[in-house]
């Protein structure tokens, strides 16, 4: 950029200034796919985008949105950060919820405090391992997605499955009018987070951080905080999914969790969340979760079967990979 | 059999570090490549070397091309090198070391161990060091590694050594080794070339000396026909102005006050205790060659440094415990680099970069935008808007941008590294303005650390020159501090010379 | 400790065995091995060793790959999904009716390919090597479900029973554990292993020596995925029959059983054979917990805490021995191709 040349503000940018904007801005490719997907699928099968299909389509996006949110702000934080235990947390998640709601509206208050304890422990166990011992993030928490899909198994085992309480079947299922009680839920945590993004001081100083910690530090930020924060509100978020996925599904399994791990990261990626910190928002992770939702039905609809949808997803990711993780060529 | 290097030019981003450098080297010729901070005579080795890749220009033997940017082309073509950094890895051992260049087989895939080990004792006898053959290089001293490194490079008898700064962690004894083994391999019909700022060396080593000032050449001239006052005056510019020619509309008589007081601290483990105060409103330099401490005392003054007793912090008088940069911001001390990737938050917003400082303080400072512009308008600083992203703005202006926020912490203290690296002329006049007048108006302590000598002597009331964790010299504003006196403090500053400054405020 | 040091016999001997950085894993092996056998002495019965033999094989082996990789300072996350891969593609060569001298060493091609493919993506695309080789795995593994969707299938039964088998009172197992022991020890003797610490040591100083780093990268790769293969094959003997979730729990136990062994996880140092007792560690800790009494169903919550608690330690010894080596180091810590204007 030239230094001789200075921008004032001038008069009100032109239509096509501000389409140029619009087009050039992350979320538009995660719209622009979900708009040929759509298409596709319309092809496919004409009820692919009936209003029915589409809230459908919707509440599935939920579940996968709230989680990816929460794996967003674990990537803004930077430093490497990921989370690869959501899945297990999601599973544990539900199995707590099943277990201590045991069916009844009344224990559910318990139940909610009993997965919001339980998922900031493993937050903060994450940090820990994290931050205090040095352990790469995607290494701790893959570490921790065994021990939790053990600890999930062994607790399993103790008790008879049950079904969820009438109130979270409602949530899982029942619409408000028109609109599903699941998309409700994932507007409310859109929101709260977004606040909590543009307003809140752990917010500002979370893009910072992601952006530089050596930065944050030397501007007098507390690191640490950010990060113990970050892991603990994403697991969080993924125990709150787990909850909605119980209501959802209407039981639980071993391995209700699983999908959603290799789905957040991609979500949050195609939303244009930074591999390396520092940059994303909340609309990204929704819109990448409607996307993966999206192409994941389009696929089912298309014939294809789990096996060939999980190849695709590594592939996309993969492809996604390449085209946004490269490093450095560093030398010379 | 010479090496030609020809029209070599390299930049790193805006700063070009050397300008359409060219020399030769004869069979028999060892040729110094000489200069102050800055001069890229380092980068002029390492190109030759083949560590680094040139911009334009070539490097030939005997009118062959080499490949650029492969040291083992290098190696192909008979040039080998000690790097100022070494080349070693801390954990093999030193026949393991010596072997990387060009590891001895046996049956094709296999090493040859015997065969590593024997070469290794052979090269290193050499230099009387056959006993390190079989230890991690870890475990051994300084000196004892750039002996290793100087045996890697002769291990493959190259026809060329370039030698970076070798001497210059070694004792005097070491120093005597390498100048016999040069001798040897000139004899045999080797050439050499020389990276080094030690005058003394210089003479009595080499045949032909480049001189390097500022990325280009200044002198290619025998050694014996140049005297020492021609090549220092030559590296520093010439000019002797004892006074700063320069508009500096200060009075000197308000700096009494002592700002920050560092006493006693060591530097170094068995190294000796340093001290210096820093008076209100006074912009003190620290200067010598890279690395020699300066940046272990900015790390004590801004709480990344344990300062311990018997070593003491004093700002305004009270002793203070600075933990961490946390407490150094709370306190009112502010940190600035020209090293942006050490204090800018490239992808983030203008807005963000400039409130970041304010953001964590117990009374977090609300700032509205006007004022956001304002502080950058005392900068001239050029940009599209407070959300554009600190990197679409160009290096001078980034750096304007982080300096403002510094400012609007109003800091009792204001430490620089290197604040204007890498930036244009214009920017950097500003940024200099925009420091003095922080200093005058806001009585704000600054303590600046520069790899530009010129920068130095302009803007700074004093410089504390270091060497080896100490200080050496002092030179005040006024009193015979400009760019030749400080390129001659670490240039012939003889080892024996050696005391503390126990640093005053002020002088009269 | 260095590689032509642990070739060598060194002047005081205890010391050095000490020193040796896989000693620690050795003890904890022996240690637990000896609780194993105490608490159920048919462990050392015949049986028992061609049973703790060919369990334990596959994770040997995937880890002396891991091993390899982490010395180089990369890694593979993908082992355990191509480890099901190689598993269900030996099966279905078996099934359509090919002999073991075509379905053995198609299968560990796939290995290899793998390896390639990695390769590929970390060090010519230059993709972070988690993530890159964390996708693949996703690759790998629907590929497998591709291939056979369910456990099932069968290989020919002599195979079986070669490796249930014994001559002169060694199980097959563990003969062919030593052979994967020597296999690495002779890899440890060339030209390549000496280049590959240096590689990830220090890639620039490495480079700066003259050595081409994405060769030798490459070349670990490839290795890796070779062992990544036999790991696969070994798994097929084992169980007879194909599964394509197979190798789900060996990616991690791959990466924890060299770094429990003493390879450094940022690369650079170490000795791959600790990877091995690394790995036995890990699995006759599985086994005692069996023999106390703890339900299998709490096995692998705890195995898993282990894991991470032995990662976790270790991680913090090697930091704390670093710093301490580097306070004692004066001589200049930068970089090498960083210069200064």
């Amino acid at each position: 950029m030239s230094s001789i040349v200075s921008r004032a503000p001038g008069p009100t940018p032109t239509r096509l200034v501000r389409f140029r904007a619009l087009v050039r801005s992350p979320l538009s490719l995660p719209v622009a796919i979900i708009v040929v997907l759509f298409a596709i699928g319309a092809a496919v099968r004409p009820d692919f985008v009936s209003m029915g299909s589409i809230w459908g389509l919707l509440s599935v996006a939920s579940l996968l949105a709230v989680v990816s949110v929460g794996q967003t702000i674990v990537i803004m934080s930077g430093n490497q950060g990921i989370d690869l235990s959501v899945g297990s947390v999601i599973t544990l998640a539900a199995l707590v919820t099943s277990n201590f709601s045991a069916g009844l509206d009344q224990n559910l208050p318990l139940a909610l405090l009993a997965v919001v304890l339980v998922c900031a422990l493993i937050g903060a166990i994450n940090f820990v391992g994290v931050y205090l011992v040095g352990i790469y993030p995607l290494i701790m928490t893959l570490g921790m997605a065994f021990v939790l899909a053990g600890g999930a198994f062994a607790f399993a085992q103790d008790y008879g499955p049950t079904s969820p309480s009438p109130l979270l079947l409602a949530v899982g299922g029942a619409k408000l009018g028109p609109v599903p009680w699941l998309v409700l839920v994932a507007a409310v945590v859109f929101v709260a987070m977004t606040a909590l993004l543009q307003w809140s001081r752990y917010g500002r100083q979370l893009y910072l951080v992601g952006a530089n910690p050596r930065a944050a530090r030397f501007a007098g930020i507390p690191v640490w905080r950010i990060y113990l924060l970050s892991y603990v509100l994403c697991s969080v978020l993924a125990g709150l999914t787990g909850v909605l996925v119980f209501g959802f599904a209407g039981s639980v399994n071993l391995s209700i969790g699983v999908p959603y791990t290799l789905m957040s990261i991609a979500a949050a990626v195609i939303g244009g969340t930074a591999l390396t910190g520092g940059r994303g928002n909340i609309a990204g992770p929704f819109l990448g979760a409607i996307v993966f939702t999206v192409l994941a039905n389009l696929l089912i609809v298309m014939g294809f079967g789990t096996a060939d949808r999980q190849m695709m997803s590594g592939i996309v990711l993969v492809a996604i990979l390449a085209l946004t993780a490269r490093e450095k060529a560093g030398r010379i | 059999m010479s090496i030609t290097v020809e029209h070599v030019s390299k930049h790193y981003g805006p700063i070009i570090a050397l300008r359409d450098v060219g020399f030769t080297v004869a069979p028999g010729e060892v040729r110094a490549l000489f200069g102050g901070n800055g001069s890229g005579k380092s980068t002029l080795a390492k190109i030759v070397s083949g560590a680094v890749r040139p911009d334009s220009g070539r490097v030939s033997v005997d009118g062959a091309p080499i490949p650029a940017g492969s040291p083992r082309a290098a190696h192909a073509a008979g040039i080998t090198t000690t790097f100022q950094e070494l080349s070693l890895l801390p954990d093999l051992t030193v026949a393991e070391n010596l072997a990387l260049t060009h590891v001895p087989r046996v049956a094709g895939l296999f090493r040859a161990d015997k065969v590593i080990r024997a070469e290794a004792r052979a090269v290193l006898g050499r230099l009387g060091l056959a006993h390190l053959e079989n230890l991690p290089v870890q475990a051994l001293q300084v000196g004892e590694k750039y002996l290793v490194e100087l045996a890697k490079a002769l291990r493959l008898e190259p026809r060329y050594l370039i030698l970076d700064e070798l001497t210059s962690a070694l004792h005097e004894h070491e120093a005597q080794l390498v100048k016999r083994v040069l001798a040897e391999h000139c004899k045999a019909g080797g050439g050499a070339i020389l990276v080094s700022h030690r005058l003394g060396e210089i003479q009595s080593l080499c045949d032909t000396i480049t001189v390097l000032r500022n990325g280009e050449v200044v002198a290619d001239t025998d050694v014996a026909s140049v005297s020492s006052d021609d090549l220092i005056r030559w590296v520093g510019g010439g000019s002797r102005t004892g006074d700063r020619g320069g508009a500096r509309a200060r009075t000197t008589a308000t700096k009494t006050a002592r700002r920050v007081e560092l006493s006693n601290v060591a530097l170094e483990a068995d190294a000796g205790e340093v001290s210096l105060a820093v008076g209100k409103g006074e912009i003190l330099g620290l200067g010598g060659l890279p690395d020699q401490g300066q940046a272990a005392i900015l790390a004590c003054l801004f709480g990344l440094r344990e300062v311990r007793a018997p070593a003491r912090l004093l700002l305004d008088g009270a002793p203070v415990q600075l933990r961490s940069p946390t407490d150094a911001v709370r306190a009112g001390i502010a940190y600035v680099s020209g090293d942006r990737d050490e204090v800018g938050f490239a992808i983030r917003s203008l807005q963000e970069n400039m409130l970041a400082l304010l953001l964590n303080r117990r009374d977090p400072i609300r700032l509205d935008e006007a004022q956001l512009e304002q502080a950058l308008s005392e900068l001239s600083t050029v940009h599209g808007g407070l959300t554009n992203p600190l990197n679409s703005l160009s290096g001078g202006n980034q750096q304007k941008v982080l300096l403002a926020r510094c400012f609007l912490l109003r800091p009792k203290l204001l430490l620089a590294a290197d604040p204007t690296k890498g930036i244009d002329v214009a920017a950097r006049a500003e940024v200099h303005q925009a420091i003095r007048r922080l200093a005058a108006e806001q009585g704000t302590a600054v303590v600046l650390t520069s790899s530009d000598d010129r920068e130095l002597a302009a803007l700074c009331d004093r410089v504390l020159v270091l060497e080896k964790r100490m200080i050496i010299r002092e030179l005040h504003a006024g009193a015979g501090l400009d760019e030749q006196a400080l390129v001659e403090s670490y240039l012939q500053a003889p080892a024996a010379d050696r005391h503390q400054v126990a640093g005053a405020g002020s002088r009269p | 400790m260095t590689p032509t040091q642990q070739s060598a016999s060194a002047p005081s001997y205890w010391r050095s065995i000490v020193l040796w950085p896989a000693f620690p894993a050795l003890l904890l092996f022996v240690i637990a091995f000896a609780i194993d056998a105490a608490l159920n002495p048919n462990l050392l019965s015949v049986n028992g060793l061609i049973g703790f033999g060919s369990s334990n094989l596959p994770l040997v082996v995937a880890s002396l790959g891991q091993a390899i990789l982490l010395i180089g300072r990369t890694i593979d996350l993908s082992i355990g999904a191509t480890i099901s891969l190689v598993n269900v593609v030996a099966v279905s060569l078996f099934t359509a009716g090919f002999g073991m001298e075509v379905a053995l060493p198609l299968a560990t091609l796939v290995g290899v390919a793998f390896g390639a493919l990695n390769a590929l993506l970390v060090v010519y695309l230059r993709i972070n090597a988690l993530l890159a080789t964390f996708a693949v795995s996703f690759v790998a593994g629907g590929l497998a479900l591709r291939v056979q969707s369910a456990p099932g299938g069968s290989i020919p039964f002599e195979l079986v029973m070669w490796m249930m088998d014994s001559y002169a009172g060694v199980p097959v197992a563990l003969a062919l554990m030593l052979a994967a022991a020597v296999a690495i020890v002779a890899i440890k003797r060339s030209t390549f292993m000496l280049r590959l610490y240096a590689v990830g040591g220090d890639d620039a100083k490495a480079f700066a020596s003259g050595i081409q780093v994405t060769r030798v990268r490459t070349i670990a790769y490839l290795l890796s995925g070779l062992f990544t293969g036999l790991a696969g094959l070994a798994t097929t003997l084992a169980i007879g029959s194909g599964d394509p979730l197979i190798g789900e729990a060996y990616t991690l136990q791959s990466i924890a059983a060299p770094v429990i062994g003493g390879v450094a996880i940022l690369g650079g140092s170490g000795d791959p054979l600790g990877a091995i007792f690394g790995a036995l560690f890990l699995v006759v800790t599985s086994e005692l917990l069996l023999g106390f009494g703890v339900s299998p169903f709490y096995q692998q919550f705890i195995v898993g805490i282990i894991i991470l608690t032995g990662l976790g330690g270790v991680v913090v010894l090697q930091r704390v021995l670093a710093a301490w080596r580097a306070r004692g180091a004066a001589a200049s810590r930068r970089r090498i191709l960083e210069v200064a204007p």
